[in-house]
């Protein structure tokens, strides 16, 4: 496990963030910029959200670039994922560091692009994935870590959200994108999966559906690892307005460990049957996820490696895509997935 | 079909258990239902000694004969029902003898290694008419919370039905990361020892994986939720865990994608996984999507927690309590009796199960989207 606390930052440099964006990650991340060591946010850009401490807003990207570049050094992007990829350009071309959510791009095309950019300008650039940040999924990393689960044999993930208007700007899933279900969403769980088993799925088959005629909002994506292991991911859009669902679970030779948001639930009585509620873990992902940035910026403890995760991610994403679409699995073969007829 | 005449609601069936060779929870289960009564422990003359042994344990404990005659105990003893629980092999053959003798049958799982097997079950039972059960855990208190909530409409109809079924057991000794060892494990033999903590599920001669011996249970979950036959199966399967697995060829951890009728799909995640990996007996849960929302359920439920100094594995702290999943399930064979109906997984039901696992172990094997035919 990448180790994010503070001792790591060798000097008092302190890292000047722009938060770029109203993604959903937005306000966690302007909530928790006056907890980080050696960074702090120095402006904020778009739609991203009042931050106590910084001393700039402006309307764009672009006009941040452009006018404001002696305002701060690295940029925290929160933008839709089909402008993701140009955003990294632009940003990179300004010679400034770039944190980008999972998927850093619409496709793994783009994504590489992204990383030839950065790669060319010398600035870091950070996969965002706030799952690897929350407390639940560091305990269980850090488990792995010590040794105590072993060999992966079984990843399961679940993650059930409310449906998202289709009228409305979504940020992030757009329901009318026929592979969105697979690239703008899955992409996160297909990470952590490829995360705990420390390699690429060698076989991908998946499946989608739909509520209506629209394009799908439920899929699940069925992976195989190495040496046997195996991943069953599924998400939905599709639950009704209120709290989501998320459970995680890993198997191995070793150990095992839980993630259940079952666990979690307290009962609240206020008349008839009572409803169970979520504790919350907190900023600690924001938090975790912010101070590596800066730590990747001040140390080079990331020279891509997350960014090159994420294209991973992308790539079994559409090849999920693709499996979905033609009943087929694809397998890995020379770092490509090929549809097995 | 022997005269049940008497079956009325106040009737006795008299039960005749042929073959006790893992455990016995089925014949006691069944006899937890004060409507049925075993008469009689039957096996064939032919059969092992060990066998022979267990058949004869469990007529001691119920104070019933034990008879090395099959045939004669079909016949001589007035039963109308048989409880079927010999090793797996051997369930079909045992079950098309009852059913032309003309019993009802309860049948342990799984309904046999070969799906022709469950065949020649169907068209005996039919030929025969009389009732089949496949023995289930579709009655659990959780199962029938969850049905309760499906049929009140609370998150509209199912689209994808998710099982957790994993038991927290060791299957002998640890998969040994040397590939170079000895003698590999005998299944029947390590089954066998394995009688003593009830582990003893796949006893035969034939190897079985988890998807085989306990496949039935979180699959007839599924059948029920959703109502819907299974079309497509993708699957991985692995020995993970236990050498005894490794040596023989079968898995002991499996995930299988199910494309089912009315485009609803399931996942299933099975394993035997080993003690150390719950603090239980093993993580089983089912997770049920809706049109209008989900549902989490957690199959032990309800259970009590009990701690205390000393205590030991084989008395664990989770008990599960208030489950009349025993007397439900007969009082549903009982009352497919009476009333000539349908019990709550019959002979074609446990068919299909068995040709979804089967096409699932293809699938692992070929890496293939398979047909469940």
């Amino acid at each position: 496990m990448q180790d994010i606390s503070p001792r790591h930052l060798r000097s008092n440099t302190v890292t000047r963030l722009a938060l770029v964006g109203g993604g959903p990650a937005a306000d966690a991340y302007a909530r928790s910029a006056h907890r980080l060591t050696n960074a702090r946010v120095s402006a904020t850009a778009g739609a991203a959200p009042t931050c106590a401490g910084s001393a700039l807003t402006v309307a764009t990207l672009s006009e941040l670039l452009q006018s404001h570049a002696n305002e701060f050094d690295s940029v925290v992007l929160q933008t839709p994922i089909n402008q993701r990829a140009d955003d990294v350009k632009a940003i990179a071309l300004t010679g400034k560091h770039v944190l980008v959510e999972c998927p850093i791009a619409h496709s793994a095309a783009d994504a590489h692009a992204a990383i030839d950019a950065c790669s060319d300008a010398g600035v870091t650039l950070l996969m965002g994935q706030m799952d690897r940040y929350r407390p639940d999924t560091l305990a269980v990393r850090a488990s792995m870590s010590e040794g105590h689960i072993g060999q992966p044999g079984l990843v399961r993930s679940h993650r059930w959200q409310p449906s998202r208007p289709h009228e409305t700007d979504v940020w992030e899933f757009s329901p009318k994108v026929q592979e969105g279900i697979f690239v703008e969403e899955l992409t996160r769980d297909i990470d952590i999966a490829s995360w705990l088993f420390e390699a690429p799925p060698t076989d991908v088959f998946a499946i989608s559906r739909s509520l209506g005629d629209d394009p799908p909002d439920w899929a699940v994506v069925h992976l195989g690892f190495s040496g046997g292991g195996m991943a069953v991911l599924e998400i939905a859009i599709c639950l009704p307005q209120g709290d989501g669902y998320r459970s995680l679970e890993l198997i191995g030779d070793n150990g095992a460990a839980y993630i259940d948001d079952q666990y979690n639930m307290q009962l609240v009585y206020s008349g008839g049957s009572p409803s169970a509620r979520l504790t919350e873990q907190g900023d600690a992902a924001a938090i975790g996820q912010l101070q590596a940035f800066a730590e990747a910026i001040e140390c080079g403890s990331d020279p891509n490696n997350s960014a090159r995760a994420s294209v991973l991610a992308l790539e079994v994403a559409e090849a999920a895509s693709a499996s979905a679409a033609t009943g087929h699995p694809a397998s890995r073969t020379n770092e490509r997935y090929i549809l097995v007829q | 079909m022997r005269d049940t005449s008497l079956s009325n609601s106040d009737s006795t069936f008299r039960v005749a258990v042929l073959s006790v060779v893992k455990h016995d929870y089925v014949p006691k289960g069944l006899a937890s239902h004060p409507r049925f009564e075993p008469v009689v422990v039957a096996d064939d003359a032919i059969q092992p000694e060990w066998i022979h042994e267990r058949n004869q344990h469990l007529a001691d404990e119920l104070s019933i004969p034990y008879v090395r005659d099959v045939d004669a105990a079909l016949n001589n003893f007035g039963a109308q029902v048989a409880c079927v629980s010999p090793e797996a092999e051997r369930h079909a053959d045992l079950s098309v003898r009852a059913a032309d003798a003309g019993l009802h049958i309860v049948q342990d799982k799984p309904m046999s290694t070969r799906v022709s097997e469950c065949d020649r079950v169907v068209e005996a039972v039919e030929r025969n008419d009389v009732k089949f059960m496949m023995w289930n855990r579709d009655m659990l208190p959780a199962l029938l919370h969850a049905r309760q909530e499906l049929s009140n409409g609370t998150i509209g109809l199912p689209r994808a039905i998710h099982v957790d079924f994993y038991f927290a057991n060791d299957a002998g000794a640890p998969k040994e990361a040397d590939r170079r060892r000895g003698a590999k494990t005998n299944w029947l033999n390590a089954l066998k020892a394995a009688h003593i903590d009830g582990s003893d599920g796949g006893v035969g001669k034939s190897p079985m994986g988890e998807l085989q011996v306990e496949g039935i249970y979180p699959l007839s979950h599924i059948r029920l939720i959703s109502g819907a036959k299974v079309q497509r199966v993708f699957a991985r399967a692995t020995a993970h865990f236990h050498q005894r697995h490794v040596d023989n060829q079968v898995e002991d951890l499996a995930s299988v994608t199910l494309e089912m009728e009315r485009g609803i799909v399931s996942t299933l995640c099975i394993g035997r996984i080993g003690q150390a990996k719950h603090s239980s007996s093993g993580e089983i849960k089912i997770r049920v999507l809706g049109t209008m929302g989900g549902l989490v359920i957690d199959e032990p439920r309800p259970q009590v927690r009990v701690f205390y100094n000393g205590q030991k594995r084989a008395d664990p702290a989770d008990r599960r309590v208030g489950a009349d999943a025993d007397w439900l399930l007969m009082e549903n064979f009982a009352q497919a009796i009476d009333t000539n109906g349908e019990t709550i997984l019959d002979a074609r039901s446990g068919r299909d199960i068995a040709a979804t696992v089967e096409a699932a172990m293809d699938s692992a094997r070929t890496g293939r989207p398979v047909i469940v035919s």
